[in-house]
């Protein structure tokens, strides 16, 4: 287990440098604020691009990481940026659900949310969260991916329409989220909660340490 | 006052007796004052009381939101700011956040999801507090009606809480609760009682059994509890 740390003690050992995350997502907001004072959100809007097979979802992870970092960049006001109270770094991350080789994306319609979650039943499907780090002042980039599996119960048609009906699958990938009432499909999971909740606070600190600090 | 004294007096007194019997500390048993359904000046009586008695580990336990967010704030208003307050209804993933914000226990986690869910609240919401205690409820009767995990699911959510080590969350132990004892017996309660015991034993050893509430203690006792939950027993009927 790569979560071996305590989720309560990691507000002692802020992060002094300067986080800055390109990410829409307001629970990947509040888990990073638990590990850093000085951090801002990038607003970036712009289509991911699309997973098509044959690619692996592995792969196409690593394609959309690079997709929302260039994006981000753009972002970055007056380039690179280096302040004297010390570094910093430009977050970005992004979650698939892979059920074996296929990635589900974000479904198009009802119709398709309903099949994505018919099929995630009864089933362990993984979910990747990739997260990639740039260091503004000198351009170091890179990027680890954390993994966790998770067992659907079995659905019954009635508990799909009414989750459908609640509107949450419609923008997100595979057709449910961590943040609502899908939860209740779970069944069994291996790997880190934080991961499946949305950022994978504790393996970042760590990574951000290790390679950066 | 009267009748709140009487009736812990009394419920002390059998507690007393029933752990002299079976060789255990008198003190043993954590109790979780039910005050779900009570007047808050009932409330505030049986805190006085328990006050007067040298008790510095009062635990009141709720079932419902709103009701406790209006007794925590009544407390607080009044500055007493000592007691726990533990949550034994059913969680709602709504609420999750604010429940482990403000409680000092959760008894009725029944969902590998709500594990999720609180441990990931805990991280946000709980860094400047202790851990949140929570106690997973297992099902113990025949019916369906009373939630919690069956006993394979139970082992398979507490080896994935104790591989997450999440420090903002204590699970404390197992919580059951059995059948009415009008309706089958004592037999059958103690059975469900002891199948309780048997899985903490299995799967959590050294967890805590928070079983037995106002109709049932004495067999929970007997039966090795660690935490009763009793209301009606001390505080009369609901309103």
């Amino acid at each position: 287990m790569g979560n071996q740390r305590a989720v309560g003690t990691l507000s002692k050992i802020m992060i002094q440098d300067k986080i800055i995350l390109a990410s829409g997502s307001p629970r990947r907001r509040e888990l990073i604020a638990q590990i850093s004072s000085n951090f801002e959100v990038l607003k970036v809007t712009a289509d991911e691009p699309r997973w098509s097979p044959p690619q692996k979802p592995l792969s196409y992870l690593d394609t959309c990481l690079s997709f929302k970092m260039s994006e981000a960049l753009k972002h970055v006001v007056d380039g690179p940026i280096r302040s004297d109270a010390g570094k910093s770094f430009l977050v970005v991350a992004d979650t698939i659900v892979a059920l074996g080789r296929k990635v589900l994306g974000k479904p198009q319609d009802r119709h398709e949310a309903g099949r994505m979650l018919m099929e995630l039943s009864n089933r362990t499907h993984t979910v990747f969260t990739g997260v990639k780090v740039a260091e503004l002042s000198f351009g170091k980039q890179l990027s680890f991916i954390s993994k966790s599996e998770v067992t659907f119960k079995k659905l019954s048609r009635l508990e799909v329409q009414k989750y459908i009906s609640s509107g949450s699958p419609m923008d997100k990938a595979g057709a449910y989220g961590f943040q609502d009432e899908a939860l209740r499909f779970v069944s069994r999971v291996k790997g880190s909660y934080l991961n499946i909740v949305g950022f994978p606070v504790i393996e970042f600190e760590k990574f951000l340490k290790e390679n950066f600090l | 006052m009267n009748i709140i004294k009487a009736n812990i007096e009394a419920f002390r007194g059998h507690l007393k007796s029933l752990n002299e019997k079976k060789g255990t500390p008198q003190n043993r048993q954590r109790i979780v004052y039910v005050t779900k359904g009570q007047p808050i000046e009932r409330v505030v009586q049986l805190y006085s009381y328990l006050k007067s008695q040298g008790e510095d580990q009062i635990e009141f336990g709720e079932n419902y939101l709103e009701g406790l967010e209006e007794r925590i704030a009544y407390f607080q208003k009044n500055k007493i700011n000592d007691v726990r307050w533990s949550f034994l209804g059913r969680l709602q993933s709504r609420k999750v956040k604010r429940l482990v914000e403000i409680c000092d226990s959760l008894h009725g986690v029944s969902r590998l999801s709500e594990i999720i869910e609180i441990c990931t609240q805990a991280a946000l919401v709980r860094t400047n507090k202790g851990p949140i205690k929570i106690f997973l409820q297992v099902h113990i009767t025949s019916a369906d009606n009373k939630g919690g995990f069956d006993p394979v699911e139970v082992k398979e959510a507490v080896e994935y809480f104790l591989s997450q080590k999440p420090s903002g969350v204590d699970l404390v132990g197992l919580m059951g609760i059995a059948d009415e004892i009008d309706n089958v017996g004592e037999q059958v309660v103690r059975g469900q009682f002891d199948r309780l015991r048997e899985i903490r034993d299995e799967i959590l050893p050294n967890g805590k059994l928070s079983m037995g509430m106002s109709g049932d203690y004495s067999i929970a006792v007997n039966c090795g509890a660690d935490f009763l939950r009793v209301g009606s027993l001390i505080m009369g009927p609901r309103a």
